[in-house]
């Protein structure tokens, strides 16, 4: 019972810290966390690849380093992974802090700047991946800026 | 109470609340938290506390992993191999 009390604390407060003024339905009946995290990594090192691919058959078609050109274009990709790898981290964060507050080692209202966390780092990835992964309400959005 | 019906019921609560409130903030946070509350809810679906423990622990041993120097350099290789025509 103290479980689900203090559970509603966290929702609650969440309710109240995110701010916005929009919302849309989803279905995400058959994804978890570890799903989005999947299809987040899967879509940046898919489009990584093309465009480094792109990169090269440019300038292997000017007779220029194809493995310069690579690597110019490897550079332009590293924040958009660093984003996916940030989303793979805060949800593992999460994950450990649901774990911990189920073994009863940590208070569950310390879950609250975890999942707010989660839920920014997933609002990048969507934010990159439009077309490949759900959406998030606004209000995530609006907290990162 | 089983540690699913917890999460689960928390998120359904979220989730009305997003539904029923008219106040566009509140339904915009509430639909973001009970989407995060019932993805974990579903992994521990039937569960009792020792199994969502177990559960839990091996997603985060076996669960997806951040890419890494090693994952990116193997692409560009690979990727200029292919172009140089220099593949094994």
């Amino acid at each position: 019972m103290r479980l689900r009390q203090t559970f509603l604390t966290v929702v609650t407060l969440v309710l109240v810290a995110c701010g916005g003024s929009s919302v849309k339905h989803h279905s995400y009946a058959a994804q978890t966390l570890d799903d989005l995290a999947q299809v987040a990594r899967e879509t940046a090192m898919t489009e990584r690849g093309n465009a480094l691919q792109k990169a090269g058959l440019a300038a292997h078609a000017e007779g220029k380093d194809v493995q310069e050109a690579v690597a110019a274009a490897a550079l332009t990709q590293e924040k958009r992974i660093d984003v996916v790898n940030g989303f793979i981290a805060a949800k593992d964060a999460y994950v450990r802090a649901v774990l911990a507050a189920i073994s009863k080692d940590a208070d569950l209202k310390t879950i609250l700047p975890i999942l707010q966390k989660a839920l920014t780092a997933y609002a990048g990835v969507q934010a990159l991946f439009k077309d490949s992964v759900p959406a998030v309400p606004a209000p995530v959005k609006e907290m990162i800026e | 109470m089983k540690i699913k019906d917890i999460l689960n019921g928390l998120a359904a609560a979220a989730q009305a609340l997003a539904n029923s409130s008219t106040d566009p903030a509140v339904k915009a946070s509430a639909s973001g938290a009970a989407m995060f509350i019932a993805l974990v809810g579903r992994i521990l679906e039937g569960r009792t506390p020792e199994e969502a423990k177990a559960i839990l622990e091996d997603l985060l041993k076996n669960g997806v992993k951040p890419i890494t120097n090693a994952d990116l350099d193997e692409q560009a290789k690979k990727i200029v191999a292919e172009i140089t025509g220099k593949l094994p």
